[in-house]
């Protein structure tokens, strides 16, 4: 009964805080993460099993839906090189800043590791925002931004699905266990890309002459679960499965039809993905954050400056000049889901303790916050240099 | 055969609210010239006999290929914004197919990405994805079209086809055969085919 309620009580809090957080101009997950915490202020005994479990479904869906909507891999083009200097120059400065952060404080090699992965991946949205209001999402930064995108996060979960590997080995193994969980990986995308192609299309043609009432919704769903639960067969973590699952299906038309895909968005975005950014408002522990204070705005610094000093040395040596680095360099900054998904694995394989987690979803919440200020300011500076 | 008997309902229901016929063929002026032009109202409530039922019954195993609209315009994979912005305010059509140079379909462009794209600024905010962002900046079809329509093979029967536009509420849907776009096929081109059927029908009991 309580566990009704509290389910009941999340969605709720979470769709009017979420709101709340926007209409002050605050990015719609921060609000979501609050609700959480308020979850852990207001219940007494929060039945845990529940929640989590709901809370791991939000994961799973987060990663398909950012799958099966937003990478198309046809969509996946550079018309140059140079877009992918600046990507990369990010991508390696937030993992040494990480890597380095780590070691600095004594971190194990692992945990520094996983610090070093966990800097990496980017969540846009919140900068797309500020670069369609101000009209720069054509310019030479923004669509650089839009290309860096799509690679961190891919690149952040290639990695990621290694690292986790290691944990279980709880040691760094050696040259060979890391070819064979290379090979795993192959395997398992071999495997997804076989079915992608030859199966599932023919399930969707089947399951769309079914009478059986949403059928094909229902194989949208089964998709998913379906990947999740394959990745974990070979050792990945169920998250990654599936957003490879969405990926697989984002190009048959019967599975990406308007209407099954705003069922699916209403599935995931409705109910189990706020729960999932509710749930990690509920993991964090307000009590040792504020404990643990200079080690917070430490990691703060550490993960927004290493994003920052690698878009903008990546974009200078493209031929950016000093604002347009900048609005790259800031406009990479910003995490959110991808982010928050590797994070909560880390916590549950405990990788990262409970201070790092929460720490780190501070980072996240700051990130969002300060992003879009940080672009608009430098975008305004650009113009106004510019006359 | 539930489907079939309330979808027969649900026909000769707008058939005979829409008596008059006003504006039918706007959507596919092309068209006009095969159908007759002047559509006399229905008789209030003209009793349907058994034997109309029968003749409609047949109406949902014709083939798409007898249904459809074949003079479509579709663009090409380079075709720019630009032209297609001036083909939406030159016709009234909904969705424009692209193909590729063999007339394989590759994909469609709809009015919802045309306001996508011309309204950006103004979208709500959950709309502000990756793929909008990307479209937005698109200077061809190729660039702003869906890459996976759904169709529908040139030998369907008029069943498959309502199934599918009513299952998932889909207004037209790019007919091919063999890859290759050959015709547009709309829920009016089903409607219309349906009256005019009934309308002959009831000729030729008054005869």
């Amino acid at each position: 009964m309580s566990a009704l309620l509290q389910l009941l009580f999340l969605i709720f809090s979470v769709k009017l805080l979420g709101e709340a957080a926007e209409r002050v101009g605050i990015p719609l997950v921060a609000g979501e993460i609050l609700a959480g915490v308020s979850l852990g202020v207001l219940f007494l005994d929060v039945d845990t099993d529940i929640i989590t479990f709901f809370a791991k479904l939000g994961s799973i869906f987060l990663l398909f839906t950012a799958g099966y909507k937003e990478v198309s891999l046809k969509n996946l083009k550079f018309d140059s090189v140079t877009a992918l200097v600046p990507t990369l120059s990010q991508i390696v400065f937030a993992f040494i800043f990480g890597f380095a952060f780590g070691r600095a404080f004594n971190f194990s090699f692992l945990e520094s590791l996983f610090l070093g992965v966990a800097f990496n991946p980017t969540s846009i949205t919140v900068v797309l925002g500020t670069l369609i209001d101000l009209n720069y999402l054509s310019s030479r930064p923004g669509t650089a931004i839009l290309s860096s995108a799509f690679l961190d996060d891919i690149i952040a979960l290639f990695f990621f699905s290694i690292v986790v590997n290691f944990v279980r080995y709880n040691r760094v193994p050696p040259v060979m266990m890391i070819l064979l969980i290379a090979g795993k990986i192959l395997v398992f995308l071999f495997i997804m890309y076989i079915l992608g192609t030859y199966l599932f299309p023919r399930l969707f043609i089947y399951a769309e002459k079914m009478h059986a009432k949403e059928a094909v919704f229902s194989l949208v769903v089964v998709t998913a679960l379906f990947s999740a639960y394959l990745a974990e067969l070979f050792g990945l973590h169920s998250s990654i499965g599936a957003f490879t699952g969405g990926i697989m299906v984002s190009e048959i038309p019967l599975a990406k039809l308007p209407d099954i895909q705003s069922k699916v968005d209403g599935l995931a975005h409705g109910v189990l993905i706020p729960l999932f950014f509710a749930f990690i408002g509920f993991l964090i522990d307000p009590y040792t954050l504020k404990n643990t204070g200079s080690f917070t705005l430490l990691i703060i610094f550490a993960a927004l400056s290493g994003k920052l000093a690698g878009g903008f040395i990546g974009s200078k040596v493209i031929g950016f000049d000093f604002y347009e680095s900048l609005i790259f360099g800031t406009g990479v900054m910003p995490r959110a889901g991808v982010e928050l998904v590797i994070l909560t694995i880390g916590r549950e394989l405990q990788i990262i303790n409970q201070e790092t987690f929460s720490a780190m979803v501070l980072m996240v919440v700051v990130s969002i916050l300060i992003s879009p200020i940080c672009v608009r300011w430098a975008i305004q500076a650009r113009q106004r240099k510019n006359g | 055969m539930d489907r079939t008997l309330s979808l027969k309902n649900s026909f000769s229901g707008k058939n005979t609210s829409q008596g008059n016929g006003k504006g039918e063929t706007e959507e596919f002026p092309k068209q006009r010239g095969k159908q007759p032009d002047n559509r006399p109202g229905f008789p209030e409530s003209s009793p349907l006999s058994k034997s109309i039922d029968d003749r409609l019954g047949t109406c949902l195993w014709m083939t798409i290929d007898e249904l459809m609209t074949r003079e479509i315009v579709k663009v090409y994979e380079n075709t720019s914004i630009e032209e297609i912005l001036s083909l939406y305010g030159k016709y009234p059509y909904h969705i424009l197919p692209v193909v590729n140079d063999k007339n394989e379909l590759v994909g469609i462009i709809d009015l919802d990405i045309i306001l996508e794209i011309l309204l950006l600024c103004l979208m709500p905010r959950e709309k502000h994805t990756l793929t909008t962002a990307i479209r937005s900046l698109g200077a061809t079809a190729k660039e702003i079209m869906i890459t996976h329509p759904i169709t529908i093979s040139l030998d369907a029967t008029l069943k498959n086809a309502s199934d599918l536009m009513i299952k998932y509420r889909l207004d037209r849907i790019c007919v091919i055969e063999d890859g290759k776009l050959v015709g547009i096929i709309s829920k009016r081109n089903l409607i219309e085919e349906i009256c005019k059927r009934r309308k002959e029908k009831l000729k030729e009991e008054i005869d």
